[in-house]
């Protein structure tokens, strides 16, 4: 078995979302099984045939929920990711390994949030991953991701000359490109001064530059190529597939190099896995927690030189026509925050060519970054 | 706010114990390895040059520098819904180890950059709660 056995063993089958919006009375449950049974149904599957679920770490969602609700008979296979943001791009990798040695054939990897989530600050202090930071940073007044991920970006604005500016052209493309997308939370044009006006949150976070918080869910099947092959509809391959870990992964203040994430471990193993170079990917769906993130992200996938993410993005290199156009959907940032599930289900779109008014031309291979937990990545590079 | 706060402190570990105690004392208390003398912060079983489990204390000079920093103006948690906006800075202490602190509060305005010096300070807030602030050198 060689370092890159999973190339291509593993392929997205069916995806499956539900509506977007800002807040709801349906449960976090009920949500996710609305977008599962989507995803399964776009497979041409029955929710019967799923014999293996990861469902999001943070969500309050099990496996077990699967069986009672789907009435699977033989669940063969489940895990969980814990990873936050970065879980969804990550459990492609942990079903392809579970679909590639036989241990599960369909695998379903599911994420909601509805009314039962619950408030920021406490989500996260609940998490297990963020104990350190619970401990010893959150009660003295550190406690949102916003807070704790503003001393990044200061760091790289001070260090590089990245500038709030920089930041809006990120959050512009997203909002363009949500204008394009029904099912898209925000979708009024946003413009430099918007983004410059709007309320600071945790300086040198804006509004604008931070996701929106929403409601619904989002799902994926992955079936093993050969499988997928016989099934509904046109296959998209796990071409290349990791995650990456920060050095002090727990906390931000100890990190030795605070402007690099996990995805720099992670993308150059994808990407050699995928035996593809970045000039080869039509389109990135680009985890955006944060405009920042996005730079960093930009940057630590070799796009760019490290420091270089705020010019690369200026110049146009993100937009529909630039490039590497990305969050063809809009992302966390427009479409809504779904954890990033809502990224796969857009690049399996973009590769089927099913997203209608934005679908861009010619879409062979793209890519998938997760980010979370405090600088955790994961990378999925995908091609029909 | 002081209820609020309070719910934030119950998540302390056994290694952080002694930490949290020193700040009580007026004492930033890093642990290091006394097998490779390795110092490390935050306090935790073991030592990752050297994996050893066996520690002992020792007293920060409580210098260091300005590493980042961040200004909260959301009030994203209700114990300090009567502080916004604040500096919060990441500091590099002259020991190998960073402290993330609040700045006091009479210095919002001052000019921040990396490099610039301060002192660590502690503020004690009740019989079993004192935090580290960051006071900033002259300019």
């Amino acid at each position: 078995m060689n370092d890159f056995f999973l190339k291509n063993k593993g392929c997205v089958s069916g995806i499956g979302e539900t509506k977007y919006e800002k807040s709801t009375d349906r449960s976090t449950l009920a949500l996710t099984l609305e977008a599962s049974l989507a995803a399964v149904r776009d497979a041409g599957l029955s929710p019967h045939e799923i014999d293996g679920v990861i469902p999001y770490g943070a969500g309050g969602i099990v496996a077990e929920d699967f069986i009672t609700n789907f009435g699977i008979q033989d669940l063969r296979y489940s895990a969980q990711t814990p990873m936050g943001g970065a879980s969804p791009v990550a459990a492609l990798q942990s079903a392809t390994m579970a679909v590639a040695t036989g241990v599960a054939r369909h695998v379903l990897i599911a994420l909601g949030r509805g009314a039962t989530s619950g408030r920021i600050t406490n989500r996260l202090a609940q998490m297990p991953q963020m104990r350190v930071a619970s401990e010893f940073e959150m009660p003295l007044g550190t406690n949102a991701p916003a807070q704790f991920y503003a001393h990044m970006a200061r760091r790289h604005m001070e260090k590089y000359g990245t500038t709030s500016k920089q930041f809006a052209e990120v959050a512009i493309t997203c909002r363009e490109n949500a204008t394009k997308n029904e099912n898209a939370m925000m979708r009024k044009p946003m413009t430099v001064e918007d983004h410059q006006n709007s309320r600071m949150i945790a300086d040198p976070f804006r509004l604008y530059d931070c996701c929106l918080e929403s409601s619904g869910a989002a799902a994926v099947v992955v079936s093993s190529a050969d499988r997928a092959k016989d099934l509904r509809k046109k296959p998209v391959f796990l071409s290349g597939l990791a995650e990456g870990h920060p050095m002090s992964p727990s906390t931000i203040t100890q990190r030795p190099n605070m402007v690099e994430l996990g995805l720099a471990k992670a993308a150059p193993i994808a990407l050699r896995m995928a035996d593809l170079s970045l000039n080869d990917i039509d389109v990135a769906e680009i985890y955006d927690c944060f405009t920042y993130i996005v730079i960093c992200q930009l940057e630590d996938l070799g796009f760019c030189k490290k420091g270089e993410g705020g010019d690369f993005v200026s110049s146009g290199n993100i937009k529909k026509n630039g490039t590497i156009p990305i969050n063809t959907h809009g992302g966390l940032l427009s479409e809504a925050h779904i954890a990033g599930m809502n990224h796969i289900v857009e690049l399996v779109r973009q590769l089927r060519g099913e997203c209608g008014e934005r679908q861009l031309r010619d879409v062979e291979t793209g890519l998938v970054t997760g980010y979370g937990d405090l600088g955790d990545g994961s990378i999925a590079v995908m091609s029909t | 706010m002081m209820k609020n706060l309070e719910e934030l402190t119950l998540n302390r570990s056994p290694e952080g114990q002694t930490y949290w105690e020193g700040l009580l004392n007026e004492k930033l208390l890093l642990q290091r390895c006394t097998n490779c003398h390795k110092l490390r912060h935050y306090p935790r079983p073991m030592c990752d040059a050297c994996h050893s489990l066996d520690y002992d204390w020792v007293a920060s000079s409580c210098r260091g520098s300005i590493y980042t920093w961040s200004v909260s103006h959301h009030p994203f948690h209700p114990a300090f819904q009567d502080q916004i906006p604040y500096v919060m800075i990441t500091a590099q202490l002259e020991e190998p180890v960073r402290l993330l602190a609040p700045l006091v509060k009479h210095q919002q305005e001052e000019k921040l950059y990396i490099g610039r010096t301060l002192t660590v300070a502690f503020l004690k807030i009740s019989d079993t709660l004192c935090t580290p602030y960051f006071i900033l050198d002259k300019d």
